[in-house]
């Protein structure tokens, strides 16, 4: 939560309270660059990014958004749009993910995945969708901050998200089964 | 239901997104279903370990590595972004000293301009349209009936209806203050088209005004001060409700200045309440809410956006705590808890 009082002398020009707010805000920002991007320098460097953007733009944000969804807004954008790389991603088609596999379900359900794990079936999904997973995991935003962030409708963020978790479920379960754990 | 369906209401119950009803109907199903049964399991471990992921910090300060970046850069200001920063908030307030201050140089003209109102109203319509009306004219009646005496006596007709008419304004306006401070009434979510509140008597008033702090500082003014508006409101009331031409000025005048009054088909004003202590402000604007202070109305805090329409906005007594209801779109209900002294707010229990 960042003080509106801090916001206004930081758009008003009062260079100290931009420096001071851009503090507030690095982890933050950091954080979704990091699960995102799923690497520590593309994640500084992206950050990096998005902070100088803030820090030029500051001017223009309005306050009838949230402070919060503008500064997410900013920092998905140039995790898809500069580091976007061409690597694969796996099929989000949700007719292939249900029930796949049921065999033995009850016993892995109890071991817990492994973070790396997660964080490498996060990589493997689609950027949108895994940018609304990093927003409503990392940052505990709702639908609604969601969709304003990434300027979707309500719907079809929740459709990245269902589906997004769906994908994790077999991938993870897929991981454990077949040992490839780190 | 499908299992592809209960599925959906499965992902939604991990956003905390799905009501009572949908609840039971997703757990009648995976009692009866071992697959969807195991699946919600995966899904409610997969959610858990999401959230658990690391908060990774960044190995070195960011801001300090684009310091010397940032000295080249000159800041994008929108002119007009801090030109109309500004104002919203002093000519509200200079508007509102100067309503006070006129309140205060009207009060008396005022009070018997808006007798006289009231108690033409009461003559004609002793009747009583509103079961409210009837409590009121038997609480005041008589002293009313004789404020018109007076009144009758030193004003021109014309000139009486005049004043009523400009002090029905005020009375408008004052009544909105009062009614935001007096966190009885505003509890109520549609609480301006509530008649009871307007009904309120002249003590009700009077407490209500000196709660809150701010307009305690009319000194010896307090009575004259919180009477006005009393009486003006009721004069608005009542020359909204004999629309049939007993005072017709009246009616316009109040018509224009009490909307909310007469308003029952009107969309209901946002949720609004002030703390006990008169410190805070707090609206509700569709899924976010804003607290502010009463003194500058600089903004205190900004709740998490929300899934649902807020409902309801209480404080607690010693004003630490604003709970809050929202109507989740699926039917369900969420409270929670703004805690004003750590500026955090967090899920409540039912």
């Amino acid at each position: 939560m960042v003080e509106p009082g801090l916001i206004r002398a930081a758009q008003s020009g009062d260079r100290d309270a931009l420096i001071t707010l851009l503090r507030t805000i690095e982890t933050h920002v950091y954080r979704t660059a990091y699960y995102i991007l799923n690497n520590e320098q593309d994640a500084m460097d992206a950050a990096q990014e998005a902070l100088i953007r803030i820090y030029t733009k500051i001017g223009s944000y309005e306050e009838k958004a949230q402070f919060k969804t503008w500064i997410q807004r900013i920092v998905t954008n140039i995790c898809i749009d500069k580091f976007r790389r061409s690597k694969p991603t796996v099929s989000i088609d949700e007719h292939e993910m249900v029930f796949r596999e049921k065999q033995n379900v009850e016993d892995e359900v109890m071991s817990a995945y492994a973070v790396q794990d997660i964080r490498n079936a996060i990589d493997k999904l689609p950027e949108h969708h895994r940018a609304v997973v990093v927003l409503r995991y990392l940052q505990d935003f709702s639908y609604n901050e969601i969709a304003d962030s990434l300027d979707l409708p309500l719907n079809t963020v929740k459709s990245y998200l269902f589906r997004a978790r769906q994908q994790l479920q077999t991938l993870l379960h897929d991981y454990q089964k077949g040992g490839v754990r780190g | 239901m499908t299992c592809q369906e209960v599925i959906e209401y499965m992902q939604r119950q991990l956003d905390d997104d799905l009501g009572e009803h949908e609840y039971e109907i997703l757990m009648e199903h995976t009692r009866h279903c071992p697959d969807c049964a195991a699946m919600f399991e995966r899904l409610k471990k997969l959610s858990e370990e999401l959230g658990n992921l690391p908060h990774v910090m960044p190995k070195y300060s960011l801001v300090d590595a684009i310091l010397p970046q940032l000295e080249q850069i000159v800041p994008f200001r929108q002119p007009e972004a801090a030109a109309v920063e500004i104002p919203p908030v002093t000519p509200q307030a200079t508007r509102r000293t100067k309503e006070r201050h006129q309140l205060r140089f009207r009060a008396i003209t005022g009070i018997i301009a808006a007798s006289v109102a009231a108690g033409l109203f009461i003559v004609s319509y002793n009747a009583g349209l509103f079961p409210s009306s009837n409590n009121f004219a038997n609480d005041s009646k008589a002293e009313t009936a004789a404020a018109s005496d007076i009144a009758a006596d030193q004003m021109a007709p014309q000139q009486k209806m005049a004043d009523a008419q400009l002090f029905a304004n005020d009375g408008g306006k004052a009544q909105v203050n009062t009614e935001s401070v007096d966190p009885n009434s505003s509890e109520a979510s549609n609480r301006s088209t509530n008649d009871d509140s307007h009904v309120t008597t002249e003590e009700d008033l009077n407490i209500s005004q000196s709660d809150f702090g701010e307009s305690t500082t009319n000194s010896g003014n307090t009575a004259g001060g919180s009477e006005g508006p009393a009486s003006g409101e009721k004069s608005g009331e009542k020359g909204n409700s004999s629309v049939t031409g007993t005072a017709p000025s009246i009616a316009a005048g109040g018509g224009d200045s009490n909307g909310p009054v007469q308003g029952f088909t009107e969309a209901p004003t946002p949720l609004q309440t002030t703390s006990p202590d008169g410190s805070y402000v707090a609206k509700a604007s569709s899924f976010v809410i804003h607290v502010y202070n009463t003194d500058d109305n600089a903004s205190v805090y900004d709740s998490e956006r929300r899934n649902g329409k807020i409902t309801t906005l209480v404080w607690s007594e010693d004003s630490k705590q604003l709970t809050y209801e929202i109507q989740l779109e699926s039917g369900g209900m969420e409270r929670y808890v703004i805690d004003m002294e750590s500026l955090t707010e967090s899920k409540a229990v039912h």
